[in-house]
């Protein structure tokens, strides 16, 4: 019995902890398909998110009203972003593009603590956070709404890739952006469309975040490391491959942490990821298909 | 197969940047300017006979920890102009210059290179945290000038070999007399069996080591001991391998952030056994973040917190609530400890001038053997060659949080 309910609690934990992967690994996956780009200002847009959402929350906006207004901000910023820095760089290799990321998260970064500086800051649960008990192993609310939120943009994205003219249009652009252009698809509209989907993505992410464990400007980093991790290990190209990813991710590490020791818990994963790169570099539930990562 | 190594190289990038990222806390806002800016120079001038007093005051005002820095330049802004309007030391007025080094280790050696070629300066307090105040003090050794410092780390005033450094004095206690105090604690309420977690960094693995080396001292046994990241996000799955240990106590080692969700947790949990939390929580920030599962959560912290219930045959409180009094009365916010760390370090150089003038040599002979007991607002110092800070860990004392106040914990 006591066995089975740590059993419980560790998946949980895990849940909590994918969940929370799996929506910023949602950004990287939408933004490679249409780019080829990894967008390493990811785990930024989560940041931002969080913390705008906090200061609108401290000035008295309800929280519901204040998640929207932080997601289609940070959306903009994900906008001005890709105009500005992405789109004016087009024509550079991709690895320049890659680059700019990672000085485009730095700058975001610097942005975040003259704002808000450099001191945690806090956002009340989504919902009354009273701990529910389930087989002795505790579950909160607000995880329930991490994993949920997860699910949700899960199905969206299965739908949205699959199912829609331009999710099908996104994909075309990185299966081959010159048949594309033909079909009368725009990459670039296409490309700012990822960005901004994926920062209002993120910034979704962050706010789910800042109730379970505060937000700070230098949030994203880890975030996105591990994101980026859980998209590799999923499938770079397939956003549901990616949240599986991200769940199998933060599940490894919860029963690592529990029933070993945390200090291996990023080692594991880590040989995880390795031994994926090196076995089946496609990503474990990707199709066996033409595109590598 | 190119691919996989690009991903890789990328990863490695991240982590790398992750590392500069976190490790640069304290110094993230770097200045263009290459020269510290003077702030406020001359408040007098000299008036008395002889080298005019010339106190260089080197505090990290703005920049990542403008949260220490500040109040520590008004304390001493505040006391130099009590000091000067009562008539200065011993009949001469005191020179006050300050710099900010903008919580920049570069900026603070500038500024401390100043103070000692151009100014003079007959004292050197300041460096608000202990990169810089580690990089500041060679340049005091170098220039025989005494230099107290407000910054944590035990290495500023012992060097390698384990020995005092000569001219440096430090007022802040070590983080060893706060694992001490905590120690003290379990052995006065029985709880020998007790679950150690502290977070992955310097400051989590410091106090580990410090709590190895004492515990088994106070007859103290560590029935799980491990780590949780500075970026924890559920530290639930290690909670229940604590849980399943059952000890009579768990001490969580770290800062606001990691601390609040560890502590969060445990109270998600029901854990029932007491919390213990490091001296490092000890801010207003933490009740914000942890909420009600601050709660009961029991910690060492300096005097400042709890000044009004101490009792009154304490020595200290007298000195605690005058100083907190006349703080607020000037600034109109509530006094914080690190305020305290300048104004005992402003007390301990005018008590050694007033005794010997502007001699530096004898100065620092005064600090380290005629000082004495000195009852200040951090504790009660007793200087010695051996020891450049003086403090024990009845300096601290253990409080308890309940209902967002700072209660003293008996």
């Amino acid at each position: 019995m006591e066995v089975l309910s740590q059993m419980m609690q560790l998946l949980f934990s895990g849940l909590t902890l994918g969940a929370i992967y799996a929506l910023i690994a949602v950004g990287f996956v939408v933004i490679y398909n249409v780019t080829g780009i990894l967008n390493f200002a990811q785990g930024e847009f989560a940041m931002l998110g969080a913390l705008t959402c906090i200061s609108l929350v401290n000035m008295n906006v309800p929280l519901w009203l204040a998640i929207i207004l932080s997601i289609v901000i940070v959306a903009a910023i994900g906008g001005i972003f890709e105009r500005t820095a992405l789109h004016t760089a087009r024509k550079s290799s991709v690895t320049t593009l890659i680059i700019i990321t990672i000085g485009v998260s730095i700058a975001l970064r610097g942005l975040a603590i003259l704002i808000w500086g450099t001191q945690v800051q806090t956002l009340p649960p989504f919902t009354d956070n009273t701990p529910i008990s389930i087989l002795d192993a505790v579950l909160l609310p607000q995880n329930i709404w991490a994993v949920g939120i997860s699910v949700v943009i899960l199905i969206l994205m299965m739908y949205f890739f699959n199912y829609t003219f331009v999710g099908k249009s996104l994909t075309a652009c990185v299966v081959n952006p010159f048949a594309a252009r033909l079909m009368g698809i725009n990459p670039e509209k296409m490309s700012l469309f990822a960005v901004i989907v994926s920062a209002g993505v993120g910034a979704l992410a962050g706010t789910v975040i800042a109730p379970i464990s505060g937000a700070t400007y230098d949030m994203g980093m880890m975030l996105g490391i591990k994101a980026f991790v859980a998209a590799v290990i999923g499938g770079l190209t397939n956003a549901p491959a990616a949240i599986a990813g991200a769940f199998l991710i933060g599940i490894l590490e919860a029963f690592t942490e529990g029933l070993w020791s945390s200090g291996l818990k990023d080692v594991v994963t880590f040989s995880f990821l390795l031994l994926i790169l090196f076995v089946k570099p496609e990503g474990l539930f990707a199709k066996a298909s033409g595109k590598r990562v | 197969m190119k691919k996989v190594f690009l991903s890789l190289f990328v990863l490695m990038t991240m982590i790398f940047l992750a590392a500069c990222s976190s490790s640069d806390n304290s110094s993230e806002t770097k200045e263009t300017s290459t020269e510290p800016a003077k702030e406020d120079a001359a408040t007098a001038e000299p008036s008395g006979d002889g080298e005019p007093i010339k106190l260089v005051g080197i505090f990290s005002s703005s920049g990542g920890a403008a949260a220490l820095g500040e109040p520590e330049l008004e304390t001493i802004k505040m006391l130099v102009e009590e000091k000067n309007a009562a008539g200065g030391i011993n009949g001469q007025q005191i020179e006050l210059i300050t710099y900010d080094d903008k919580s920049d280790q570069n900026q603070a050696i500038l500024a401390m290179k100043k103070a000692l070629t151009q100014d003079e300066a007959t004292v050197v307090i300041g460096g608000t945290i202990s990169g810089n105040a580690l990089a500041m003090l060679p340049l005091a050794e170098q220039y025989e000038t005494p230099y107290i410092s407000l910054a944590a780390s035990k290495q500023v005033y012992v060097d390698e070999s384990g020995k005092a450094r000569k001219w440096v004095f430090k007022m802040p206690q070590d983080d060893q007399l706060a694992v001490e105090r905590i120690l003290q604690y379990l052995k006065e309420k029985n709880l020998t069996k007790v679950a150690w977690l502290n977070v992955a960094n310097s400051y989590g693995t410091g106090g580990h080591d410090e709590f190895k080396k004492y515990a088994p001292e106070y007859g103290i046994e560590a029935v799980i001991e491990d780590e949780f990241e500075a970026t924890v996000k559920d530290a639930k799955p290690l909670l229940t391998r604590v849980k399943k240990e059952n000890p009579d106590a768990i001490i969580v080692w770290g800062t606001v952030q990691e601390s609040a969700v560890v502590i969060k947790n445990i109270r998600e949990l029901a854990l029932e056994m007491p919390i213990l939390a490091s001296h490092g929580i000890a801010t207003e920030q933490f009740i914000e973040v942890a909420g009600d599962a601050a709660n009961d959560v029991i910690l060492p912290t300096g005097k400042l917190l709890v000044a009004d219930s101490l009792e009154d045959s304490n020595p200290q409180k007298e000195v605690l609530l005058s100083y907190s009094k006349q703080y607020t009365d000037k600034y109109n916010k509530p006094a914080s400890t690190f305020g305290t760390y300048a104004a005992d370090g402003f007390n301990i150089a005018v008590k050694a001038i007033e005794a010997k003038g502007t001699d530096r040599a004898a100065i620092r002979d005064f600090i380290e053997n005629e000082l004495g007991e000195y009852i200040g607002v951090t504790g009660i110092f007793n200087i010695t060659p051996d020891n450049h800070m003086g403090l024990a860990p009845d300096s601290f004392e253990m409080v308890r949080i309940q209902s967002g106040e700072w209660v003293l914990e008996n």
